[in-house]
């Protein structure tokens, strides 16, 4: 998916991010280098991801995988971001900073997953404080699951 | 004459002032359902908006994975409940990329008639609540006046008024009926009449006008920065419009604008939305002229059991981008839904436009973002 341009700054991105592995799909990295390949991928000219428009996880039971679409209104191309996060200590850097279109969306996957952003404030923004749990994960009960 | 109070005169004054906590909302006529905000004021500047949502989280995200895929058809109605249609074709188009269904021509024309249907009907009611919101009702009747029409069409084609479920994976539901051709041809020809009475009676109105030109202006940088989609990024002179920039579904046949506002303040966002009703009733005229004959339903297997994957697809809605994110395990039921909802998103800017205006032109930013909290909370 990421178009030529990009592929090949990826590539030149990679040389110094050993955990970066750029899919078919969608580019990988660890959580260790997020901040820096998300910064990459803003201000370097030929990317220019400017629009954060989608931010998401996914409880995989196993481990969480935190997703970002990301979009270049100045080119127009379209890149997403995946990073692994193991689900023992659900932990990842905030992107808040680099967009703040993420602020919200961050704070909902706080609220559903409870994956916890660091270097910012975690708090509910759908459910009540006083809810326990967090329902987006996999071995939340509920009548009417997915089981039943 | 006298003169108008200031409150920055009397800052300036070097007066001793507290600053109060307000409590606007959950019930609130201007919130637009159930919201809440918590205004920290000095005298009647707003210094800082904490938004509160989440009064209508129904869990549909945790529903779907107990649904099967065309089981969750229905839910997406719920989300933006004045643009359905939209919803569901967003949904449906993001399992048929899972699936690879080819849908016939003849439903993509239906799909972008019922589309942009829905996407007029959506902006009356914005464009009429906003009237309200700013004192004055009358714009309202006129709105929902054409609205009423829309809905009598919608429920022709569905059997609903507004919660449609009429998208299908690979197709839509029906035919349109034989009766919906006279009634949608005598709207076209109405509403261009309807629109320029809207622009009479709320855009030229001066009292609407001192209320929310250069209110709440929101520069091009601060809006792709913070997520902002749609109407609203468009007022701000932004030209992103999905419909043609990544064409979906059958878009790229028809000829249509993309309006932009040039200041991005609270006119520019309702004027837009006034402009993008011209244009959607351009494209709803070309799609029935160019209406092609032929099936509505692609063939698709009755359990629909997509190959273990992840998709992300985003489509233009009433209110901005709408994107669905599913993974499927190769299970007849979704392993994860996500909905990219434009105005939840939009709402993070909020706070940023309110700080150092008044009260009164917070009701005026939020009616001019236009959100719905159906699909805010989820």
């Amino acid at each position: 998916m990421p178009d030529e341009k990009v592929a090949a700054r990826l590539a030149v991105l990679a040389a110094g991010v050993p955990s970066l592995a750029v899919g078919a799909d969608a580019v990988t990295v660890d959580r260790g280098d997020l901040l820096a390949v998300m910064r990459f991928l803003k201000e370097d000219p030929e990317c220019a991801f400017d629009y954060l428009t989608d931010l998401t996880a996914t409880d995989y039971t196993d481990h969480f995988t935190v997703v970002y679409h990301l979009v270049s209104f100045v080119h127009g191309h379209q890149l997403t971001v995946r990073c692994d996060i193991p689900r023992d200590d659900p932990q990842i850097p905030t992107v808040m900073d680099i967009w703040g279109g993420a602020d919200f969306q961050e704070r909902e996957v706080f609220d559903l997953l409870g994956v916890v952003f660091t270097g910012r404030e975690n708090s509910r923004i759908l459910l009540h404080e006083g809810f326990k749990g967090h329902p987006l994960r996999k071995d939340f009960e509920w009548v009417g699951g997915r089981e039943s | 004459m006298s003169t108008v109070f200031d409150c920055r005169d009397r800052l300036d004054l070097d007066l001793k002032t507290d600053r109060y906590v307000l409590n606007m909302g959950p019930q609130h006529p201007a919130t637009h359902g159930v919201f809440r905000m918590i205004l920290t004021l000095d005298g009647e500047v707003v210094v800082d908006v904490e938004p509160v949502v989440g009064y209508l989280h129904r869990g549909v995200e945790k529903l779907a994975e107990a649904r099967t895929y065309t089981q969750v058809i229905p839910y997406t109605d719920r989300l933006d409940y004045l643009a359905a249609m939209l919803n569901n074709l967003g949904y449906v188009q993001a399992v048929e990329k899972m699936l690879g269904v080819e849908v016939p021509e003849r439903a993509e024309y239906i799909r972008v008639i019922c589309c942009e249907l829905n996407r007029i009907a959506s902006h009356l009611v914005s464009v009429g609540t906003f009237s309200i919101e700013m004192g004055g009702f009358t714009g309202f009747m006129y709105t929902f006046r054409e609205r009423e029409r829309i809905m009598d069409l919608l429920e022709m084609i569905s059997g609903s008024r507004m919660t449609v479920s009429f998208m299908r994976v690979g197709g839509v539901a029906d035919d349109l009926p034989p009766e919906f051709f006279p009634a949608v041809k005598s709207l076209l020809k109405d509403l261009p009449a309807a629109f320029d009475e809207y622009d009479g009676l709320i855009t030229g109105n001066e009292i609407f006008q001192a209320r929310t030109k250069f209110v709440g202006i929101l520069d091009p940088q601060t809006a792709i920065n913070y997520s902002v989609s749609g109407p609203v990024l468009r007022a701000s002179g932004v030209n992103w419009d999905l419909r043609k920039k990544r064409p979906y579904s059958v878009y790229d046949r028809f000829d249509f604008e993309v309006p932009l506002g040039e200041r991005g303040d609270s006119f520019d966002r309702f004027r837009i939305r006034i402009e993008e009703m011209r244009q959607s009733a351009r494209i709803i005229q070309q799609a029935l002229d160019g209406l092609p004959e032929g099936p509505v339903m692609a063939k698709v297997p009755k359990v629909i059991k997509p190959p273990a994957q992840e998709v992300y697809h985003e489509i233009e809605g009433a209110r901005g981008i709408v994107g669905y994110y599913l993974v499927s395990d190769g299970s007849s039921k979704p392993y994860r839904m996500h909905v990219r909802r434009p105005s939840f998103i939009n709402l993070g800017v909020v706070a940023e436009l309110c700080r150092g205006w008044k009260i009164a032109d917070v009701v005026a930013i939020l009616g001019s973002i236009d959100v719905v909290m159906g699909e805010v909370d989820c």
